[in-house]
Parts: C-alpha cells; structure tokens; sequence
C-alpha cells in the first residue's frame, strides 16, 4: 500500500478527533482505516471539499440527519431543537469538513507534499447518494463513532498512480 | 465596558462559533458586526469604527490576506486584526503578519486560545 494512503489514514483519525473534541465536544471512536468502497457514497448529509498540490483528491464527510443535527447544535452552543434549518446544517457540516481538510493539510505539509484545498459543498437531504470518478477509488476511509453508536464517515480519495515516498 | 468586534467569515456556523467562543473568553462584546468576505468587511468598517477585527482567510471576493492588506492602507495600523484560519504553515504566518495581520488562531481553537491571542489586544 502507497505509504501515502496509510498516512493519510492516520491523519484524517487525529485530524477528525481534534476537530470534533474541540469544535463539536463530542468523542469519536475510529475504526479501522479501509479503502474507500466504490465510485460513492451515501447519506443524508454529505460533503465534499476537492484539493490539489502534490496529489489530486477530495475529502468526503458523510452523516445521518440525526447526527448532523446533533453536531450542528453542539458547534453553535444551541440545543438540538432549536436546528430546523437544514441550510444551518449545511453550513455547519461545510466547515466540519473544511477544519478536517485543514488539519489534514498541515500534517501533510510536515511530510513534505503540498496541498491546496477548495470550498466544501454539502448535500443535505435524505439518503442521499454522491457519486465520484472512477479515478477517485483509492485513498482512505475511516468510521467515526459516538457513545450512541452514530456515525461520522471520512474519506481521503486520491487520483490514480499516488506518489509512493513523501 | 464592551468592545466592539467585526467578524470576517463567509460561514455563518463560524461567525457564530467565534461570538459564541468570545463570550466564553469572558470578553466583553458590546457590538458585533458580521461580513460574509473582505468586501462586505470594508463595508462594515465604514459605517464606523471597531475595536478588533476577526477574519477568515479563505473567502469569495476579497480573502482575509487582501481584506487584511486594504484594511491597512486605508485605516493605519488600528484596528488590531487577528486571523482565524486551517492555514496553519509558517509561510502563511509570515505572509499574514507581513500583511498587517497582528495574530492568528487555527482552527480548530477553544476559548482559552481566543483569549490567549485576542486578550493583549483588547484594554
């Protein structure tokens, strides 16, 4: 496996966790780390945030309602029934993924490979389904789990051909 | 006595993430003003002076870096502007700062970070 995949992995878990014990207050347990499965993923909230530099890619977040719902509130400091607008959801999940992406980008950095990193865009809706290059299987994929057994997935997927050494 | 604060962002969870975490620091905010992007900022800095701003770098129009730039080549070297940023590398820093920024917090911070960076600012 191109070493870059099983750092990716091991960044994506300690960027992940960073975010959600300092942002979201919640603790999250990784499981362990997998290739993505397929050419998409599903869920009822999902986000994408593209990257270039040495390598091609794009992270992807993926929830329920439920637990998006629930991160959204803890982030703004407000009670879970008090988030009725799924655009807050929304923006809120965007910059989940736009703070994982960053960490990501800064231990990257300390590897030596660069990294620029786009505008999250974020689905939200119900069982929904985002679909990604045939190109863009290979790379990372880690589930995050809370104590009530909810489900946070990210994935790094990169282009084909990766670079094998930092 | 409060302080009056002008939040850069074009994440509306952010600009709220930030009040929320000021009032949390324990620092008296008497007046928020919100930007969605540097222009937006520009725009709220003419309707009357702040006591600090806090921007993002990454936005649409105008990114924190040039809203940084402006804002010192048409109000001086006050207010104090602190960046808030995933861009956390040294060549980021040393271009922030040569800027004209006075600080910055990568994300993800807690409240004591806020109060650690934005507290010497504030009198």
């Amino acid at each position: 496996m191109p070493r870059i995949y099983q750092k990716s992995a091991d960044f994506l878990i300690s960027a992940v966790k960073d975010v959600m014990e300092t942002m979201v207050f919640m603790d999250m347990s990784p499981s362990e780390p997998t290739q993505p499965e397929g050419t998409s993923l599903a869920g009822d909230v999902v986000s994408t945030l593209g990257f270039t530099g040495t390598e091609n890619g794009i992270f992807v977040t993926s929830v329920g309602m439920d637990l998006a719902r629930k991160i959204t509130a803890n982030m703004l400091g407000m009670e879970e029934e008090e988030i009725q607008d799924k655009s807050e959801i929304s923006d809120a999940m965007g910059e989940l993924t736009n703070m994982i992406a960053g960490n990501v980008k800064v231990l990257w950095s300390d590897e030596g490979w660069e990294m620029e990193i786009s505008v999250p865009v974020v689905m939200a809706g119900k069982e929904l389904e985002a679909r990604f290059s045939r190109n863009l299987v290979e790379g990372a994929a880690v589930d995050f789990v809370n104590e009530d057994g909810e489900r946070l997935r990210v994935e790094i997927r990169l282009g084909e051909n990766p670079i094998e050494n930092g | 006595m409060g302080y009056k604060v002008l939040i850069v962002d074009d994440s509306t969870t952010m600009r709220k993430i930030v009040m929320r975490s000021l009032r949390q620091a324990g620092i008296s905010v008497a007046e928020v003003k919100e930007a969605g992007d540097g222009v937006q900022g520009m725009e709220a800095l003419k309707q009357g002076e702040v006591d600090l701003i806090l921007s993002d770098v990454n936005m649409p129009n105008m990114n924190g870096l040039e809203f940084v730039e402006k804002v010192r080549q048409e109000l001086g070297d006050k207010p104090p502007i602190v960046m808030i940023t995933t861009e956390g590398g040294e060549d980021f820093i040393a271009q922030a700062l040569s800027k004209g920024a006075n600080g910055y917090i990568k994300k993800p911070f807690t409240p004591e970070k806020i109060q650690e960076v934005v507290g010497p600012f504030l009198h």
